[in-house]
């Protein structure tokens, strides 16, 4: 095993003084003189064509300067999803437009001298509109004779893909591999169940906003809490029709996206504002728009049916069917159900026939998009608990049905093949596969024997309080093969630092910090050597942005191949102020030295000294740029113990305990980090967040004290194991990407932990009190 | 939304302040503002303050607890008391788990009477504790009122500066309080205030009061009167908790129904825990 | 209108409209380390210290702060205690995103005023009104744990 200096080692986080200092600035801290401020109207209405719009009492108000609405505002069809280009989701968005499709919807935007004047221009704007017939529950939205909410000839996909609004179908995919119904036809045993997950919001503390501003060459620039900095440059420029050398995106730090940053929303207004008006322009979400007015979770229904053999419950045949809401707007609805499969059916690989039938529908609820797990997470709360019943048929424990059946090291799955990210699926055999060290280190930890063996129904029978334990495998993936791309540029300096600039886009998670130490390795110079800037489009280059699971091992990718690069002419310059050929020396603690006498060293800030201002001079830089070719997913074993109040409903989650196999982690505290964020959001998934709504479509808990999440106060007793030993070689020093996937396994541990204590199987999530008591009462 | 052009008032002592919000048309009074920045009034055209009016303190006298009505939920759950005094141990309980411990810095007595706002609703407290209510009423004069007759006055009564309230200091020798809430830092759902006395195993005197239904709070008269002089036993405060006469409405995500069980369960833990059996002892 | 604040040990004159909260005015003044999250008081981005107490000032009408002590997380890193919590909070790893982190250590600091041993419990209580969606708040009890521990002498 290699041994690491400056990787597999917890660093403190380059920008986190600045960040406890309270220094550090976020969108919103960025003023200028001469600032104009945004407010939007929405509508009202979930679904509605505007007949007429009156702006003339705003025009005229004192302190405002512009108002834009359809009337004046040329509608370019696009998406908001910060995909790659072809983008897999429908372009069926204008910035603004004369239907409004949920209660939410952009209408008008006001810009003014301040804040309140905008909101106030906002209200007096007129508008009539003649509502039409909603669909508020996306299981009504296939059904014949339901109001097409997308009926527009220009709405269409970029890539060919099953797209039919017609039938308010955004997304379409069926894959089957092998006959199943041959397998059900011969199973010894069938289970069907269908399940359900909520639509909930990612509730990063700090709300969406944009600030832009023209800069002293008249060009546009565009300050944002963006996850996809050159997707918004992209986006913007084809909406507004500014040249894309004009446009210039910058991510300062950011407060949180989990996938809600992943589009582009706030950012067309502000540009829009600046562009015309030529000052600078600013647009803070309140927290009930995020609710309503950015991006959620897709709500799914899935089914699952597998045929199983009596002896040993091996699946022989397994069908999902996956019906996804993906709101009023196509944004990621294909690439989500695409990972609902392809994140979720790989883990059991040796299943010969499996089938997915998903479908992806519009209906006139807010916006779903990107979430961390990304329908990865729906489809484990479906699995998970269809391998936990099967496992409890056939007499065996889950752990070792998990350690028996599951992917390893070597494998592949039809599944990778069969489905890609609106693109082909490509076939892929994993390398690193440490599930089995999960399952251990886990099961060991929590004292899963003991506990099963010990929650049994004589010892719960009786009790008011039950108690029981459950557990899952999980596993995401690492980046889009062939699809996304991360590149690098660094530089030497004359006193041995270097600049990394990279596209990549550190949204709290510490990216800025994780690939500087790859550098830092590659070049064995200590962290504090490395300047890092990144996610300025200007500046640094290319990078898809974070989503996927991708900073680590795609950008970090990047990283190391320009910190080779960088490397090799340190080496060739070094040699030659050693006066030796480049074979015969070697680096070593931000040095270069003859390999036959270590003694003979110079200092990189020798050597660059020596490169800008001697002989020979030139910049020692280098660029790199990085796709990978394969997804190697990180692995993670779930359990937890819970006690139910029967009389109440009230799930307790006592105690929970995870393993994850990330390859090498580059930051173990911070790589735990994400576990422990992702499973305490994921906890809250479970049990309480869920939106309402009325019987108008209106979001009735679109803020925090009616919409909950965990405080400190909340969480239960958690212990996260990383696995040390695991290494992905096609990853930047063994490592894989571990942002998203904890968030998948409290959702079905929690439910087979309640089975194991009552029962019953909890098929509807969030597992509300209200909902739990109906289950234990049937 | 608030008026731009408000005006603002720092008086001195309680009077001055009562007698500024009886003069002026629109002026409200300003506690720990946590109610007003809820309700975001248009109607307030003034706010007399109160942090210098000298209301804030708790107080033992020989029979009562005198609670000023600016002393904030911090300080009314944390500090000194009597350690034998129910009426005590019961509103330091409800102030120390309202809200959230930030809030509780802000919240004042005073205000959380005036508008009951959902988070830090201590009105089942009051009504149970039999707790008074002074204010420095229309004609500028001090008045006490028993809590459940201020609260039922409280629309005509806006004006009306509250200074403090008492509770008196011994009243019966057990309590037992309980709020249902999703997570810890939520508006409760329902909130439940017992206290009464209890000698050789038979309840000799009982108030419960609750808050969470249609009406805002209620008695739970039935119940007293069922439990009042009988020698404690499980089932008859099992049956004692089905005397509810509680109605209650859907709210987001707690359906009427389920409401009214999860308030009975509720009400029976609270008795049980009040007569001090356990579950294991059922 | 104008009036005199007291931020960080300063006198300050700031501009201001009587229907402002303490956050508005304090961010519109240049405080920009005071984070706006939610506006209703949930999620303790916003926590400054008024008279040594952590309360959410988007939850304050900045008329009724006037003359009072204002401490925003810009005064801690002069404090010893506060400068430990800030080191506390990145070696631990508790500090991700960092939107929530000066309202959390201000809440922190406020709770090792008046209890400077407290108990896991006794942490968790404390910070009930700051809200983190990125660290699962692990991270974030133990770096409070830990100031505790340092400011005692008790490492």
């Amino acid at each position: 095993m290699e041994q690491f200096k400056h990787v597999k080692v917890s660093s403190k986080k380059i920008d986190g003084l600045s960040l406890a200092k309270g220094k550090a600035l976020f969108t919103d801290d960025f003023t200028a003189e001469n600032t104009l401020h945004l407010a939007v109207l929405r509508s009202p209405h979930p679904f509605a064509k505007i007949t007429d719009l009156d702006d003339s009492e705003a025009r005229i108000m004192p302190g405002v300067v512009e108002v834009f609405s359809h009337k004046n505002v040329k509608p370019v069809f696009y998406t908001t999803a910060g995909q790659g280009y072809p983008e897999p989701s429908p372009y069926d968005t204008t910035l603004f437009g004369d239907v409004v499709r949920f209660v939410g919807d952009e209408v008008a935007v006001a810009a003014a001298e301040d804040v309140e004047t905008a909101r106030a221009a906002c209200k007096s704007i007129r508008v009539t509109y003649e509502p039409l017939t909603p669909i508020l529950d996306y299981h009504e939205s296939l059904k014949e004779g339901a109001p097409v909410i997308h009926p527009e000839k220009e709405a269409r996909m970029m890539i060919p893909a099953a797209y039919h609004p017609e039938k308010n179908l955004a997304a379409e995919i069926e894959v089957e591999i092998g006959n199943i119904q041959k397998a059900f036809d011969s199973a010894d045993e069938i289970i069907e169940n269908t399940f359900q997950t909520p639509i909930t919001s990612h509730c990063a503390i700090e709300p969406h906003a944009t600030f832009t501003y023209l800069d002293e060459m008249e060009r546009l620039v565009i300050i944002s809490t963006t996850q996809v900095p050159f997707h918004v440059r992209r986006i913007v420029s084809k909406i507004l029709d500014i040249p894309l050398s004009k446009i210039r995106v910058i991510k300062p730090r950011l407060g949180g996206g989990f996938g809600g940053k992943q589009e582009i929303i706030t950012e067309p207004f502000a540009a829009l504002v600046t562009w015309k008006t030529g000052r600078p322009a600013k647009l803070v979400y309140s927290r009930r728009e995020v609710f309503t007015g950015t991006r959620t979770r897709h709500a799914q229904t899935i089914s699952i049916k597998a045929g199983f053999t009596e002896g040993g419950g091996i699946i022989t045949g397994l069908k999902m069917d996956a019906l996804e809401n993906t709101g009023a707007y196509g944004t990621h609805a294909l690439t989500v159900l695409s990972n609902t499969a392809m994140k979720v059916l790989p883990l059991f690989n040796k299943i010969e026939n499996i089938a997915f039938s998903g479908k992806a529908v519009y209906s006139n609820l807010p916006i779903a998009g990107a979430y961390r797990g990304y329908g990865a997470s729906q489809g484990y709360f479906a699995y998970c608990q269809t391998i936990d019943m099967i496992c409890i048929k056939a007499g065996i424990d889950p752990v070792d049905y998990y350690a028996e059946h599951t992917i390893k090291t070597g494998e592949g799955s039809p599944i990778f093949e069969a489905i890609g990210e609106g693109r082909e699926g490509i076939s892929m055999t994993l390398d690193s596969v440490a599930l089995s060290e999960c399952l251990e280190a886990a099961s060991e930890a929590f004292r899963w024997k003991e506990k099963r063996n010990l929650y049994t129904p004589d010892f719960n029978k009786g009790k008011r309080k039950k108690r029981g334990v459950g557990m899952a495998c999980v596993m995401q993936g690492s980046a889009i093969p062939y699809i996304d791309m991360a590149s690098a540029y660094m530089k030497l300096n004359d006193d041995g630092s270097c600049n990394l600039n990279i596209g990549a886009t550190d949204i709290g998670t510490g990216s800025d910090t994780v690939l500087a130490q790859i550098a830092a390795e590659t070049l064995d110079i200590p962290l504090e050597k490395i300047i890092v800037i990144s996610s300025d489009t200007d500046t640094t280059p290319f990078d898809t942005g974070a989503y996927a699971s991708s900073t680590t091992y795609l950008s970090g990718g990047a990283v190391k191949k320009c910190a080779e690069k960088l490397l090799e002419q340190i080496k060739t310059t070094g040699a030659e102020l050693l006066e030796t050929d480049s074979p015969n020396v070697m680096h070593s603690g931000g040095n270069v030295c003859l390999k036959n006498d270590p003694g003979k060293c110079v200092s990189y800030g020798d050597i660059c000294t020596y490169s800008l201002y001697d002989k020979n001079q030139y910049q020692i830089q280098a660029h790199a740029s990085h796709v990978v070719t394969k997804s190697p997913p990180p692995f993670s074993a779930h359990f937890a113990e819970i006690e139910v109040d029967t009389e109440t409903g009230v799930i307790s989650v006592l105690k929970y305990v995870t393993a994850t196999d990330c390859g090498t982690p580059i930051n173990p505290v911070l790589a735990e980090g994400q576990i422990e964020g992702a499973l305490v959001n994921g906890l809250t998934y479970a049990l309480t967040e869920e939106y309402l709504f009325s019987q108008n479509g209106v979001l009735r808990n679109g803020n925090f004290s009616k919409y909950k999440i965990y405080s400190a106060a909340d969480i239960p007793e958690i212990r996260t194991i990383l696995i040390g030993d695991s290494y992905e070689k096609t990853g930047p020093y063994g490592a894989k990407s571990i942002a998203e996937v904890a968030i998948n396994g409290p959702m079905p541990v929690i439910a087979n932990a309640f089975f194991h204590a009552a029962g019953k199987r909890l098929f509807k999530a969030p597992f509300t009190p209200e909902y739990v008591y109906s289950v234990l009462k049937e | 939304m608030l008026k731009k052009d408000l005006s603002w008032h720092f008086p001195g002592s309680p009077e001055e302040a009562a007698a500024l919000v009886r003069g002026n048309k629109g002026y409200q009074y300003h506690a720990g503002g946590t109610g007003i920045l809820r309700n975001k009034s248009s109607a307030a055209a003034g706010f007399v303050d109160l942090s210098q009016t000298c209301l804030e303190g708790v107080h033992f006298s020989q029979e009562k607890i005198e609670i000023g009505s600016m002393t904030n939920f911090t300080d009314t759950a944390g500090g000194e008391s009597p350690s034998s005094s129910c009426p005590m141990a019961l509103i330091s309980r409800a102030a120390g788990t309202a809200a959230s411990t930030p809030l509780r810095h802000r919240i004042t007595v005073g205000g959380s009477i005036a508008d009951s706002p959902p988070w830090s609703d201590l009105t089942a407290v009051l009504t149970a504790a039999e707790a008074e209510v002074f204010i420095i009423s229309r004609d500028g004069k001090e008045q006490a009122l028993p809590f459940i007759d201020y609260y039922h006055q409280k629309k005509d009564l806006r004006e009306s500066l509250i200074t403090k309230i008492t509770l008196p200091k011994e009243k019966g020798n057990v309590y037992c309080y309980k709020r249902f809430t999703r997570v810890v830092m939520d508006y409760q759902l329902f909130s439940l205030a017992l206290i009464g006395t209890k000698k050789q195993n038979k309840i000799n005197d009982i108030s419960c009061s609750a808050t969470g239904g249609k009406k805002v709070f209620i008695s739970l008269d039935e119940v007293r009167d069922f439990l009042t002089g009988k020698d404690i036993d499980p089932d008859m405060l099992k049956t004692a908790a089905e005397k509810v006469p509680f109605d209650f409405s859907d709210s987001p995500g707690f359906s009427a129904e389920y409401k009214f069980h999860l308030f009975k369960t509720l009400l029976k833990d609270g008795l049980f825990e009040f007569a001090g059996i356990g579950e294991e002892d059922i | 209108m104008r009036k005199i604040f007291i931020i960080n040990e300063k006198e300050k004159e700031l501009e201001l409209s009587p229907d402002e909260t303490l956050l508005h005015v304090l961010r519109n003044n240049g405080h920009t380390e005071v984070k706006n999250g939610c506006e209703e008081g949930e999620c303790g981005a916003c926590m400054i210290l008024l008279d040594g107490k952590a309360v959410p000032s988007c939850q304050i009408l900045a008329m009724s702060a006037v003359h009072r002590s204002i401490t925003t997380i810009s005064a801690l890193e002069r404090t010893e205690a506060g400068k430990i919590l800030q080191q506390s909070f990145v070696d631990a790893g508790a500090v991700q995103c960092g939107f929530c982190t000066p309202g959390m250590i201000i809440s922190a600091y406020s709770l090792l005023k008046e209890k400077p041993n407290p108990t896991e419990e006794e942490i968790k209580r404390a910070l009930d009104g700051n809200l983190c969606r990125c660290t699962g708040y692990i991270k974030i009890i133990e770096a409070v744990k830990r100031s505790a521990e340092l400011l005692n002498g008790t490492v």
